[in-house]
């Protein structure tokens, strides 16, 4: 590694690390190691070196400085899976950060744009207002930027508005991210209680 | 020791070709090769050992690589009966079957896992691999050590 490239990671490191840690969550960085690889790669994923060794597991939420960039898939010893946010597979519930239209994100692919379902006729919501996770889906904490609405259409017939957002994050440039873990579990938290 | 250096580089350059080119298996080719001129055993080993980088990698549920490598065995097995494995005839038909299993056994996967299946990608990745593969047999065969070769044909 170059001296120059050491020091570009340097401060994206440090950037990450400026991120604030949600209340009940710690934060843990992780490299991306592959994207897309073989001919089994059907979902938008990503590998990253962290695995169930490190407390790596399924639905980890996994996310960069500009915003969530998925959860993790699949977990083995040393390295997991994560599956993107723009994959067709992933749902993502959100809230606009201005006006609180609650949604759900779904991937389209790569290179597409992310489809906001089920935000009610009557609720508000406006092209550039930022999305963030609601925290409903028991996966992502509350408040992580996700998305900007980038085109809201109210249509006759329908319930729902039709919404466009694009992801906060820049996938194909991503090199290190931060791993979200419980710092206590769902099923502990009974436990507390008694 | 030069058939493990030799098959070494052949599956980093694999690996490289794969992260560059997701969705095709740049270790196909290496099958044909190797079920041609070494001893089953080795072809054995070298299947493993992709199989066990495809399905690490790969973000489906285990068992498409086992698939598709049966697949391929069993088509190189029959083809070899009918046409010389040698002709790149051959191997074109084989990259245009190959690219026929991998949208089936994708789309196979994808319903059973119950996944979106990206229809245009995917035939965009079976075109790429019907087209690929003829063209990287050659090269494998080609550059494959004939000091190799005469050792199989030898012992043969």
């Amino acid at each position: 590694m170059t001296l120059r490239e050491r020091a570009e990671a340097t401060g994206r490191v440090e950037k990450l690390l400026g991120f604030p840690e949600p209340p009940d969550w710690k934060r843990e960085g992780a490299r991306v190691i592959a994207h897309r690889v073989g001919p089994t790669a059907i979902l938008e994923t990503i590998l990253v070196d962290r695995g169930k060794l490190s407390g790596a597991l399924e639905d980890t939420p996994v996310l960069c400085t500009e915003g969530v960039v998925g959860r993790i898939y699949r977990s083995g010893f040393s390295v997991a899976t994560v599956l993107l946010l723009n994959d067709p597979s992933s749902r993502i519930a959100v809230v606009g950060r201005d006006n609180r239209a609650a949604g759900v994100i779904y991937g389209m692919g790569a290179g597409e744009q992310l489809m906001v379902k089920y935000v009610g006729l009557k609720s508000t919501i406006e092209v550039g207002e930022i999305l963030v996770t609601s925290g409903m889906d028991g996966v992502f904490p509350k408040g992580l930027p996700v998305a900007r609405v980038t085109a809201v259409r109210r249509e006759e017939g329908t319930l729902f508005m039709d919404v466009q957002a694009d992801p906060l994050v820049d996938i194909p440039r991503l090199e290190e991210v931060l791993l979200l873990k419980r710092a206590v579990r769902p099923e502990d938290a009974r436990a507390l209680w008694d | 020791m030069l058939a493990t250096l030799w098959w070494l580089a052949f599956t980093v350059l694999g690996i490289w070709g794969q992260s560059l080119l997701p969705g095709v298996d740049f270790f196909a080719p290496g099958m044909a090769v190797s079920l041609r001129w070494q001893k089953s055993g080795a072809t054995i080993a070298l299947t493993v050992a992709w199989v066990a980088i495809q399905e690490g990698a790969g973000g489906l549920a285990f068992g498409y690589a086992i698939l598709w490598y049966a697949i391929l065995f069993m088509l190189l097995t029959v083809g070899r009966w009918l046409l010389d494995p040698g002709s790149i005839q051959f191997q074109a038909l084989l990259g245009l079957a190959l690219g026929l299993a991998h949208f089936l056994l994708l789309y196979l996967m994808a319903v059973l896992e119950m996944r979106a299946f990206p229809l245009l990608r995917v035939l965009g990745e079976c075109l790429l691999q019907a087209v690929l593969y003829p063209v990287l047999w050659y090269a494998a065969e080609s550059l494959f050590p004939k000091r190799l070769k005469r050792v199989r044909e030898e012992s043969a």
